[in-house]
């Protein structure tokens, strides 16, 4: 009996404490919360990948250091949660500093200028401050998705599933913290701190 | 069941949940990772713990056993542990080894020399923890999994739901036709030896 007692109370300590520690104290279930939390705790440094942009025109995402940056991931064909990605940078566009940069960077290989330029028209994006650009190199695109923690599925129909946000990247081109699509008025109130 | 053929079947179990190509293919989408591999995984090490038991039998520890089995199984179901296995080949392993040796081992041990009550306690416990974690599938609006599709998520909580009532039913049906929880299902004579029995220890 009191072996059976001083084992369970052993094992619910053990396996409490696994979980616990599994969850970040209870805080983080799912590996999203979990990047966002280790984001915002120790911002990310981005690589430097070679963009182009619905124009056609070359860029590198180091270019954008000096300034906030807020990027989205998208791909042009998606028909929901990147036509909301959309609306919210359509926001952030009209509410935010001068000196802000938008940045919605497609994943699919499939988009080339033609449809980063659909994109770009359907959503009001002009060029300088806000770029729809895609990454022309499939092991820069990994990278640069695997270090801000984006997970890409291809779903049944054709398209892609993915853990969607709004990622701020500060002026020394540290991926800060990433917020839900709809989280404008967050993403507008960090932009703000990020400014004064 | 001899004891060198439930171990022979469990080892096979193991690995035909672990071949490269299967595995890939049982881990490619939710319902076949959780309601395939795992339970592939968790069969073989239970097989495996039974038949330990069966050979060296100690009744005090079949509590603690279950306790740790349960516990080691519901970390493996967080849905960011579930991510962390399918993204990196160390937790992947780590996965692989604790639904065998800290899940499965332990609930096959404690279960085979569990009495009545405690394994009528463990059913009971299981059966409500599937149908809540089913629920929470169903009602929360995004994904849980980054690596998975929602509609698998559905699929998944609706399964979850479906194996409580089952385990409900079950239970029901043979409670209504008379069989005891403790009672082993082949000899068919009364349950299992006092000496095995936890709830006779006390």
């Amino acid at each position: 009996m009191i072996r059976t007692l001083s084992a369970l109370i052993l094992v619910a300590l053990a396996g409490g404490g696994a979980i616990w520690w599994g969850t970040g104290g209870g805080l983080a279930f799912t590996s999203e919360t979990q990047r966002r939390i280790e984001i915002a705790a120790h911002p990310r440094s981005l690589p430097a990948v070679a963009l182009t942009d619905s124009t056609g025109a070359r860029l590198v995402l180091s270019d954008y250091q000096g300034a906030p940056l807020l990027m989205e991931f998208i791909y042009t064909t998606c028909p929901d949660i990147c036509v909301t990605l959309g609306s919210a940078f359509e926001q952030i566009d009209k509410a935010a500093a001068a000196n802000l940069r938008l940045l919605s960077i497609s994943f699919d290989p499939r988009d080339q200028a033609e449809q980063l330029g659909w994109f770009a028209d359907r959503h009001g994006a002009e060029a300088p401050r806000w770029r729809v650009v895609r990454v022309p190199d499939p092991a820069n695109l990994k990278t640069l998705l695997q270090q801000a923690g984006v997970v890409v599925v291809p779903d049944a129909q054709g398209g892609f599933v993915h853990n969607a946000g709004l990622y701020l990247v500060d002026g020394n081109g540290r991926l800060i913290q990433v917020f839900d699509p709809d989280d404008t008025d967050g993403a507008l109130k960090a932009l703000n701190a990020l400014g004064d | 069941m001899g004891i060198d053929r439930q171990v022979a079947i469990a080892a096979s179990l193991i690995a035909l949940a672990l071949i490269p190509p299967v595995a890939a293919w049982l881990e490619s989408g939710l319902v076949s990772h959780l309601f395939g591999q795992y339970p592939l995984l968790l069969g073989g090490g239970a097989l495996i713990g039974s038949a330990a038991a069966r050979r060296h039998p100690c009744g005090w520890s079949a509590a603690p056993a279950l306790l740790a089995g349960l516990l080691a199984l519901a970390f493996w179901l967080i849905p960011r542990w579930i991510d962390a296995a399918l993204a990196d080949t160390a937790a992947n392993t780590a996965k692989v080894i604790s639904l065998v040796l800290l899940a499965g081992l332990p609930l096959g041990w404690g279960w085979q020399q569990a009495g009545g009550v405690l394994r009528g306690f463990v059913w009971a416990n299981v059966a409500s923890m599937l149908a809540v974690m089913g629920w929470l599938q169903l009602s929360v609006p995004s994904r849980l999994c980054n690596s998975y599709l929602q509609s698998e998520q559905a699929v998944y909580g609706r399964l979850l739901v479906a194996a409580a009532l089952l385990m409900v039913v079950g239970a029901g049906a043979m409670a209504l036709l008379g069989f005891r929880m403790g009672q082993k299902p082949k000899d068919g004579q009364g349950p299992a030896p006092p000496k095995h029995r936890l709830d006779r220890q006390g």
